[in-house]
């Protein structure tokens, strides 16, 4: 994640230090982690809520 | 009428007054003013405030009515404005310094609403930098005091708009919600907050990153539940300008206070936010609930399966939507941001969009089951912050030493504030905050009453009747006027 951060710092101009980009790829990481379950949620068929509608009904 | 008795004062009592011509719109418009410029230097409730602009309105209200044109029960009324919605004219920062001179040539629609409604807007309310936080501590305008305990938060990210309404400040503020952030600071200052409907009020004008598209609301707070009524009521409806809006008939809200609540069902939520709530918070709330049963309604506990995971779905989504609104300024201004702000839409970068559809899939699977559960019962009912009001100091920390328990104040799933609110964000269903009861620390503790989509009349009856049975909204802060 260090590595992607450090992309990220080139791209955008950012100037960030050793440790800022340490605290930002632990934040990413944290992030995924968390993500982690949703993939193992069985979503077949299941399409995306792109726009949401509290009404809509399956 | 005078300072203190602005303390009293509510929608609901002060427009019969108004529309028969007994009390002046400019008359409690100075009033107002008067009260901010003694008690907003020790709040810092108000980022800016408008006397100029809210008396020539008031003057205009004042002479509309007396040529009998009242507009009806907003007439004349004194509102804030939350920082990050739209003011013609009016410096909008959305608590950044990005925008700290920004004055937009539009209106929000909802102000453009309340300004049609004949209310008078006395200023814009501060909040957490872009909105992305629950404790107003912001590090460009000042931190935002709770008027009940002055060394304690006012909740957040609209806590300048709860700290307004709660000090009588106004009578009224309009707020956002993507995550807590109406119903959060409307809990910690002991007043009511609303988050409608996904899509019931327009978010048309709501400065863009402070909240995610999909999640955020814009909402309301008041002294009461009626004078919300009052409020949703001038708000609601579909906007052109929003292709979010809802296209459904705005209820005459009104019309649902005093109505029966006998034999509601009403579902207390469980699930995985119990940690973060203290004895004395589930205490508190479960006396409520045990007021709901005298009122005839009926109590059961319940959850739906995938509940564990609705802060990853609310962090995945709030994450990648609010990020892709900053990318320019992160771009080009990326040091005009806090570090943790920045930091927190730098790490949002780098969710892989797999991720954010898989939270949308599941999304959808969490709002069905929602929906099942809304067979069930009618109300949804849980604590809306887990512990009771933290003080400034506390929040500076990484660690919350609340009641005796340890708790991360922020952690990967959000702050630990946001996790009892999150499931009406991410479901889009309706949620108010109501007071239900204080703290050894004196400080307010509310609960939240939700229903099913558009459904706000339920609400609306069941926070009035409980409200008629209890008196924890009749209080007032403790503020130094002299």
């Amino acid at each position: 994640m260090k590595d992607a951060v450090q992309r990220l710092n080139a791209e955008y101009g950012l100037n960030l230090s050793e440790e800022e980009i340490e605290v930002i790829a632990k934040q990413a990481e944290a992030g995924q982690r968390l993500f982690q379950k949703l993939f193992a949620v069985d979503v077949e068929g299941v399409a995306p809520a792109l726009k949401i509608d509290p009404a809509e009904r399956k | 009428m005078n300072a203190r008795d602005l303390e009293s004062l509510t929608i609901a009592g002060l427009a019969p007054e108004i529309c028969r011509r007994k009390i002046s719109p400019v008359e409690v418009t100075r009033l107002f003013l008067e009260r901010i410029e003694r008690v907003n230097p020790t709040l810092n409730a108000y980022v800016t405030v408008t006397a100029d602009r809210a008396l020539a309105d008031a003057k205009k209200a004042e002479d509309e009515i007396a040529q009998g044109r009242y507009r009806g029960p907003l007439h004349g009324m004194p509102f804030s404005i939350k920082d990050n919605i739209a003011t013609k004219g009016v410096r909008t920062t959305a608590g950044s310094k990005i925008l700290a001179d920004w004055i937009p040539d539009f209106d929000a629609t909802v102000v453009a609403k309340l300004k049609e409604a004949g209310a008078v807007i006395l200023g814009k309310t501060n909040l957490h930098e872009w909105a992305l936080g629950g404790t107003t501590i912001n590090p460009f305008y000042g931190t935002t005091h709770n008027s009940w305990h002055l060394t304690r938060i006012a909740g957040g990210s609209s806590g300048g708009s709860a700290a307004a309404v709660a000090a009588s400040l106004c009578l009224g503020s309009v707020g956002t919600d993507s995550a807590q952030s109406v119903r959060n600071p409307a809990s910690m200052c002991g007043i009511v907050g609303l988050k409608a409907t996904y899509g019931r009020i327009s978010q048309h004008g709501t400065v863009a990153g402070t909240g995610a598209y999909s999640c955020n609301h814009t909402g309301l707070m008041t002294r009461n539940v009626e004078d919300a009524a009052f409020v949703l009521e001038a708000l609601a409806g579909r906007d052109p300008n929003d292709p979010l809006s809802a296209d459904k008939p705005v209820a005459k809200y009104t019309e649902s206070i005093g109505k029966s609540v006998r034999g509601l069902r009403v579902g207390i939520l469980r699930g995985y936010f119990e940690e973060v709530i203290t004895a004395e918070v589930r205490d508190t709330f479960y006396t409520a609930m045990k007021t709901l049963k005298r009122l005839g309604m009926e109590t059961e506990e319940v959850t739906t399966p995938h509940m564990d995971l609705i802060p990853a779905v609310k962090v995945c989504t709030s994450r990648v939507e609010n990020a892709s609104a900053h990318d320019r300024n992160l771009r080009s201004r990326s040091r005009d941001y806090s570090p943790q702000t920045r930091n927190a839409y730098l790490a949002a970068l780098l969710v892989p969009a797999s991720a954010y559809l898989m939270a949308q899939r599941v999304r959808r699977i969490i709002c069905e089951e929602f929906h099942e559960l809304l067979k069930k019962v009618q109300i949804l009912a849980l604590p809306t912050v887990g512990f009771p009001v933290p003080t400034i100091a506390q929040c500076e920390e990484a660690w919350l030493d609340i009641d005796g328990k340890r708790l991360r104040r922020q952690d990967e799933r959000g702050g630990a504030d946001s996790l009892t609110a999150i499931p009406f964000n991410v479901t889009g269903l309706p949620s108010m905050s109501v007071p239900c009861g204080f703290a050894k620390s004196a400080t307010p503790i509310g609960m939240q009453i939700a229903s099913g989509p558009f459904q706000e009349e339920l609400i609306f009856s069941v926070a009035h009747a409980y409200e008629q049975a209890t008196d924890w909204h009749k209080r007032r802060p403790p503020i130094d006027v002299s």
